[in-house]
């Protein structure tokens, strides 16, 4: 029987620490803990301006503040019977997949790949991955740009505002940004061949539950009024 | 080789670790920075962490835990230089908006009796208020060429480059029609300098989130904005936002000067 203590997590974001006891296959006494203390943001968008509570609520989380502002912003246009054109909507799914392109560009490269092929960090990969470190390098530079040209700058970006953006990006830069994801596209191909190839440990899995919302035109993403599950389930807003 | 290398560790107390992240957004640079400094310590991009003497020590979150507190002092005390990096380590962030008092209250309203089981949490408060801090760099987050500065002067054994400015100079630099003419209320004379006056730039009022600025006027742009026909109590709740603890200090000389 042996007990494992990890004080700190690295390469997550956040501050939380596991300890666990295993016995030959057998892992029980699974504790995981939180560091961070409250910031009772419930409260800190009481009593301000609609505009207020959708600059604070992104700084829930830097990470993924681009979904926080999209959610934040979906809750008081909603709540205030603002309609935005199908040209806002647009942009905001592009901002939201600029977040995404960033997010994943981190986690897989930098968060997770160092674990599976033995590495303290990213940086020490390139001395044996020196073109995969910097691809990701600069899809995660490209995900960041997206979120600048539409949100402001990469983190906490105030550019979309309720009923639409502030500023509206140019032609030419929406054009770049395609040229630029096209460009990407067979790196990505190269990532999937990458992660399949990896020697992941056996571990007991139970079945994984996707979830993915309904915006409507019978298509599948990221936001909307319905969750859909993949046992066939929907999970409505109200 | 890693002798003449600055010791430099990174630390994360609570907040939204933009300022962390910010760090690994510098792509085009990260490579660079790893290898000019020894980076003891970075739990965000790093495992082989050590808790050892440091050159400068860069510490972003607010304090919100009893074993922060602990953890601060401890980085305190290995680190020749410490750095509030970004607004909660400056000024306890978005979450020091309440008082002692407030905070027990609402922490009661969202969490009722439940407490944190490994230790016990605090009102949020800045670095500051627990240990001497050397330099300070706002910003929610800190702006990318502000770290970049920072680090490269850092390299040089040179302080930061202050930006003792509102983020109305820079504004004015941009060649930004002004928002308050338009009848827009616009924290950006009243807030420090470092983000490019990003807002007014898209048509935006600042929201203040460099926090106060240092040697603003606060009386007189009061008194400027209450002509103006603003709501000056409207000004100073937003001003709230992102002032944290430091807000007090700096509406004492304007509550002085306007008895």
């Amino acid at each position: 029987m042996k007990k494992i203590s990890v004080d700190h997590l690295a390469r997550v974001e956040g501050n939380g620490g596991i300890s666990a006891t295993i016995d030959g296959k057998i892992v029980s006494d699974v504790k995981f803990s939180i560091y961070e203390g409250p910031r009772l943001i419930e409260k800190l968008t009481i009593g301000r301006t609609p505009e207020e509570d959708v600059s604070m609520s992104p700084r829930i989380c830097a990470i993924c503040s681009v979904s926080h502002k999209n959610a934040v912003l979906r809750a008081i246009e909603n709540a205030l019977d603002v309609k935005i054109s199908q040209k806002s909507y647009l942009l905001r799914n592009l901002m939201h997949m600029g977040e995404f392109i960033e997010s994943h560009s981190l986690h897989t490269f930098y968060l997770a790949l160092p674990d599976f092929l033995g590495f303290p960090n990213a940086i020490a990969m390139a001395s044996k991955f020196e073109f995969e470190v910097k691809i990701a390098l600069e899809m995660k530079h490209f995900g960041n740009h997206i979120m600048k040209t539409l949100n402001g700058r990469y983190i906490h970006g105030e550019n979309a505002v309720i009923g639409g953006f502030g500023k509206y990006p140019y032609r030419e830069e929406l054009l770049q940004i395609k040229a630029k994801a096209i460009h990407f596209m067979p790196f990505v191909f190269k990532t999937v061949t990458l992660f399949c190839g990896i020697d992941y440990p056996d571990c007991p899995d139970s079945p994984t539950l996707y979830a993915c919302c309904e915006p409507g035109d019978n298509k599948f993403g990221f936001w909307g009024d319905e969750i859909l599950l993949s046992t066939g389930k929907t999970v409505h807003r109200d | 080789m890693n002798k003449d290398k600055l010791k430099i560790g990174i630390y994360e107390l609570t907040g939204c670790a933009g300022c962390a992240l910010l760090i690994l957004d510098c792509e085009m640079e990260l490579i660079d920075i790893f290898n000019a400094a020894d980076i003891q310590s970075f739990l965000m991009a790093k495992s082989d962490n050590i808790d050892g003497e440091l050159d400068i020590a860069l510490v972003e979150g607010s304090v919100t835990t009893e074993k922060e507190i602990e953890e601060l002092k401890d980085i305190r005390e290995r680190a020749k230089v410490v750095v509030a990096f970004g607004l909660c380590a400056s000024v306890g962030g978005i979450q020091a908006r309440f008082g002692n008092k407030e905070w027990k209250e609402n922490y009661k309203k969202i969490y009722g009796d439940i407490e944190m089981t490994h230790t016990k949490s605090v009102q949020s408060q800045p670095i500051d208020a627990y240990i001497d801090v050397d330099l300070y760099l706002p910003g929610c987050p800190v702006g990318k060429e502000q770290f970049l500065h920072f680090f490269t002067r850092a390299l040089k054994g040179a302080p930061p480059e202050k930006y003792p400015r509102p983020v109305c100079v820079t504004c004015k630099y941009n060649e930004n029609d002004c928002l308050l003419n338009k009848g827009i209320p616009c924290l950006g004379p009243l807030t420090a300098d470092g983000c490019g006056s990003v807002c007014p730039n898209h048509n935006l009022p600042c929201q203040g989130c460099w926090g106060p600025a240092e040697g603003a006027n606060p009386t007189s742009e009061f008194f400027l904005l209450k002509e103006k026909g603003f709501d000056i109590e409207a000004i100073k709740k937003r001003m709230s936002n992102y002032s944290g603890t430091k807000l007090a200090e700096f509406f004492e000389q304007f509550k002085k000067e306007s008895k």
